[in-house]
């Protein structure tokens, strides 16, 4: 038989209605597949790009010294694209009397890698993208510094050493990040102006970071070789941001669990359609075979057509695919705050690849079984077919459900899970089968002759009836699964906050101002805690220990802050009494304390005592009584307050 | 062409049961030559379905030979006896047997397709034009009569040019008069094809055409 034939056959078979099923599960199995992966790949660009966007790059190298030209080198040779910023506060003055702290930025020509900078010619207003830096000898600068230093377009203000003209109003820049302390207003300049500052020099607090852009491999492969731990940090989005990491994860496993479980019930459908298909064609075999068809004959002109079809709906399952993911964004749209880049080539290549898997692993066994097929079948009709052997059904099955699996969802453990789970299902749903139609026959005995008869045709067939029922239970609990999965996710995202959590902070009270705000919030809102001062600072030392030997450690111990600042704080602060004289500290000669001496001493103790006090509540859950040294620098004078999120 | 188209010599077919071994055929020695019509009669359950099989090479005895045009057929693999049967043979079952996905012109085009004739159409045109169903080539076998089936099954025999045609029990689905027009069909056309035929038949007129009548007994050949 040649593919003429087979497809002629095909063609024939198609008309008369009886390769539909088989089409349509393999068209959904493509389609499925297809939809979901598309979705999940433009989702998780759109995610990764919005990191990066966040980033102003793929990855960064940071570090509080210089970066070594040697990384630049390096990079540069793996075909990675890079750029330098450098960060620090500084006064800013802007003639004799006005000055201001703000947070510096300098960067190189390139920046950003990734997103955009938004400037405008008129603060407060709205900007537009612009893709260069500003030029040497000149500055942009937050909307907010015009009216303090009372500037406008055009005017010199000085940088440290140096005078820079303000030539733009900065309206955005990607990675301007929500740590506290980069909520200074903003001043972005040249990197090639920074030396005329003179402000780099040994003690300033000068934040570097190499940006890195290109391929992952190759940043991946860069990580590998540079090591730039323990003296700088690697950054990508994952550790940079761990809420939209995790979040990240989350979402891509459930619809990588969905696309498993698609993946599954594709797959029994295609092999149900397959069987039923093949036992219709046991008489057309029989024929075949009497007009002189031979066994390799069959085989051959089978699996054309099984070719032709899977053809056939390979090209209208990734259509229907496509079209299908379109809907779904459709329907998600609000839920989709980016804009989603194209596709790229894997959801396709993986539609198709779940089509040739499942007609290879769940259509072919049937079929090839259709070549032992006596020709006396024709002549004698109680000749039934040779049994279809349940090693090649059941294995290739197996073995193209393994294979499936664990290409989609890249990890073998979710793999097993998974099946162990359908397997688990399936020994449950059968013996609950069996135990029926075994039932079922007690209660025929004493039933009317219409009932008897329908449930000795069940037992008479009860392989099969067996199988049904398992396939519909199986599929039942996929479905199942994906909803419970959905609520349950759902949840965990909702219970991940607490329900008081702030989602309002007001940032920036001076210690003159303390007095009118607190009063303020008192009255018009349910806040809850006092204000706080910001500083910041960094553990040198937890309970004698180097805080540098620990730092690996420091994941695994939860909530364990890394500064003064980051998370748990507010419990952790609130009920220590160590800045009672508001937003400052006195030393015990009843001097006002700068921020910028050093903290141990006083500091580190009431530091302590806070943590102690709270250990037990468990936000910073120190597990024993925490001493810890502190060593650092406040960067403005100000307080900070927050509000519980209102629902 | 060598006058004999069929020997058989020593057919014995026995199959295994609960009970033990049953015994269907025994010591069947055979000769049918070219352009002779056979017909096998016999009670029913005396072997004749069996036999017809194993002559026609559909099936294996379990001992004895068979030479079907030439070729010892019980010596070939079952691909190879696929082939002589699409050479030489042709089959009229009593349930008709067409493929009901196909139209009755498809059904008697099938045999040259398998055989990868590119000009199949013409011929089995022709062919149901010679049974009389010209004006029904595009209707299904659902669409057409008993007799109207066994007659597009009677052009798909012949569409092979078989050196031999098998007939199990051709007019054992039909009508008495229906039956008696499947007959007068198949032997106009055995004529002219000058094909062998055999064939089994409960039907008494049809076995009185044959030039030859064997009746089976409980496995062995009664006369
Ligand atoms: N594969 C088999 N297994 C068991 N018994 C068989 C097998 N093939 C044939 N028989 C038995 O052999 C006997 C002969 O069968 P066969 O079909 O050849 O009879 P027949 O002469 O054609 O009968 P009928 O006139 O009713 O068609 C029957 O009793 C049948 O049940
Ligand atoms: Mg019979």
């Amino acid at each position: 038989m040649n593919l003429r034939l087979a497809s002629r056959m095909a063609w024939r078979d198609w008309r008369s209605g009886e390769l539909g099923l088989l089409l349509a599960a393999l068209l959904v199995a493509i389609g499925t597949v297809t939809a979901i992966s598309l979705f999940v790949d433009r989702l998780h660009q759109a995610l990764l790009l919005e990191s990066a966007n966040f980033l102003a790059a793929d990855r960064y190298i940071g570090g509080s010294r210089p970066i070594p030209d040697e990384f630049r080198r390096v990079a540069r040779a793996r075909g990675l694209d890079a750029a330098d910023v450098l960060s620090f506060p500084s006064m800013v003055f802007a003639g004799d009397e006005r000055n201001q702290l703000v947070a510096v930025k300098a960067v190189s020509e390139d920046y950003p890698l990734r997103g955009t900078l938004i400037t405008g010619m008129e603060p407060f207003a709205r900007g537009a993208p612009v893709d260069d830096v500003p030029a040497p000898g000149e500055i942009w600068i937050d909307s907010r510094l015009f009216p303090s230093l009372g500037l406008s377009l055009g005017d010199t203000v000085e940088v440290g050493m140096a005078s820079l003209k303000v030539t733009r109003v900065l309206v955005k820049e990607p990675d301007r990040g929500g740590s506290f302390f980069d909520l200074g207003p903003r001043l972005l300049m040249n990197l090639i102006d920074v030396p005329a500052t003179q402000v780099v020099q040994p003690g300033s607090r000068i934040g570097y970071r190499l940006l890195l852009r290109g391929p992952d491999a190759e940043l991946e492969a860069l990580r590998e070789e540079l090591g730039v731990e323990p003296d700088f940090r690697w950054v990508s989005i994952r550790e940079s941001s761990p809420r939209i990491g995790a979040a990240l994860d989350r979402a891509e496993s459930f619809l990588l669990l969905g696309g498993l479980l698609a993946v599954l019930l594709a797959g029994v459908a295609v092999a149900l359609s397959a069987h039923r298909y093949s036992r219709r064609h046991y008489d057309h075999v029989g024929i075949l075979k009497t007009l002189g068809a031979g066994p390799a004959g069959i085989l051959y002109g089978y699996l054309g057509i099984l070719g032709v079809i899977g053809a056939i709906s390979v090209a209208l399952g990734l259509a229907a695919g496509g079209g299908l993911h379109l809907l779904v964004i459709e329907a998600l749209d609000s839920l989709i705050p980016v804009e989603l880049p194209l596709p790229s080539i894997r959801p396709f290549a993986l539609g198709a690849a779940t089509g040739l898997i499942c007609a290879l692993a769940f259509a072919m066994p049937p079929l090839v079984h259709l070549k032992n097929i006596s020709p006396m079948r024709v002549i004698r009709r109680d000749l039934g077919a040779p049994p279809v052997s349940e090693w090649l059904t059941y294995g290739t099955a197996a073995a193209g459900s393994l294979t499936l699996l664990i290409w989609y969802s890249g990890s073998l453990m979710l793999t097993l899970w998974t099946l162990l789970g359908a397997l688990t299902v399936l020994s449950v749903f059968g013996a609950l089968a069996w135990l029926l139609l075994r039932g079922g026959r007690a209660i025929g005995m004493q039933a009317g002759s219409f009932l008897r008869l329908a449930l000795s045709g069940l037992q008479r067939r009860h392989r099969e009836n067996i199988a049904q029922i398992l396939i519909f239970g199986l599929a039942i609990m996929l479905l199942l699964v994906l909803v419970l999965l959905r609520t349950a996710l759902i949840d965990e995202w909702r219970s991940a906050l607490p329900e008081d959590v702030p989602n309002h902070f007001l940032m920036n009270v001076t210690p003159d101002q303390l007095a009118p705000v607190n009063a303020l919030l008192d009255r018009k809102t349910e806040r809850q805690g006092p204000l706080y001062p910001m500083i910041r600072g960094r553990v040198v030392a937890v309970n004698d220990e180097d805080a540098q030997a620990i730092g690996p450690r420091r994941r695994r111990v939860r909530g364990f802050p890394r500064s003064a600042t980051s998370r748990g704080r507010r419990r952790c602060l609130k009920t220590t009494s160590w800045w009672r004289g508001h937003g400052g500290a006195r030393t015990t000669t009843g001097h006002w304390c700068p921020w910028r001496m050093s903290m141990r001493g006083n500091w580190a103790l009431a530091l302590a005592t806070g943590w102690h006090s709270t250990s037990a509540a468990g936000p910073c859950r120190l597990r024993s009584p925490a001493c810890a040294g502190l060593n650092g620098k406040a960067s403005s004078r100000t307080s900070s307050s927050s509000f519980p999120r209102r629902h | 062409m060598e006058p004999c188209v069929i020997r058989a010599s020593g057919i014995g077919k026995n199959v295994p049961t609960a009970e033990g071994r049953l015994v269907i055929l025994d010591g069947i020695e055979l000769e049918i030559n070219a352009a002779e019509s056979l017909a096998i009669v016999g009670a029913s359950g005396s072997g004749k379905t069996t036999l017809l099989g194993i002559l026609a090479g559909l099936d294996l005895p379990s001992a004895g030979t068979v030479c079907l045009a030439g070729r010892e057929i019980t010596a070939l693999d079952e691909e190879q006896r696929a082939r002589v049967r699409g050479e030489h043979v042709g089959f009229v079952f009593q349930t008709f047997q067409l493929l009901a996905s196909l139209t009755a012109l498809e059904n008697v085009m099938l045999p040259a397709e398998l055989r990868g004739d590119d000009d199949a159409s013409e011929s089995a045109l022709e062919l149901l034009r010679q049974v009389g169903l010209g004006e029904r080539t595009g209707h299904y076998p659902r669409q057409l009569s008993g007799g109207e089936q066994q007659r597009v099954a009677i052009a798909r025999a012949f569409a092979s040019r078989p050196t031999v045609l098998f007939a199990d029990e051709p007019t054992g689905n039909l009508d008495t008069g229906t039956g008696a027009r499947i007959i007068e069909l198949l032997f106009e056309l055995n004529e002219a094809f000058a094909t062998t035929l055999v064939l089994v038949t409960h039907d008494d007129r049809l076995a009185k055409r044959c030039g030859r009548v064997i009746e089976l007994e409980a496995g062995r050949i009664r006369r």
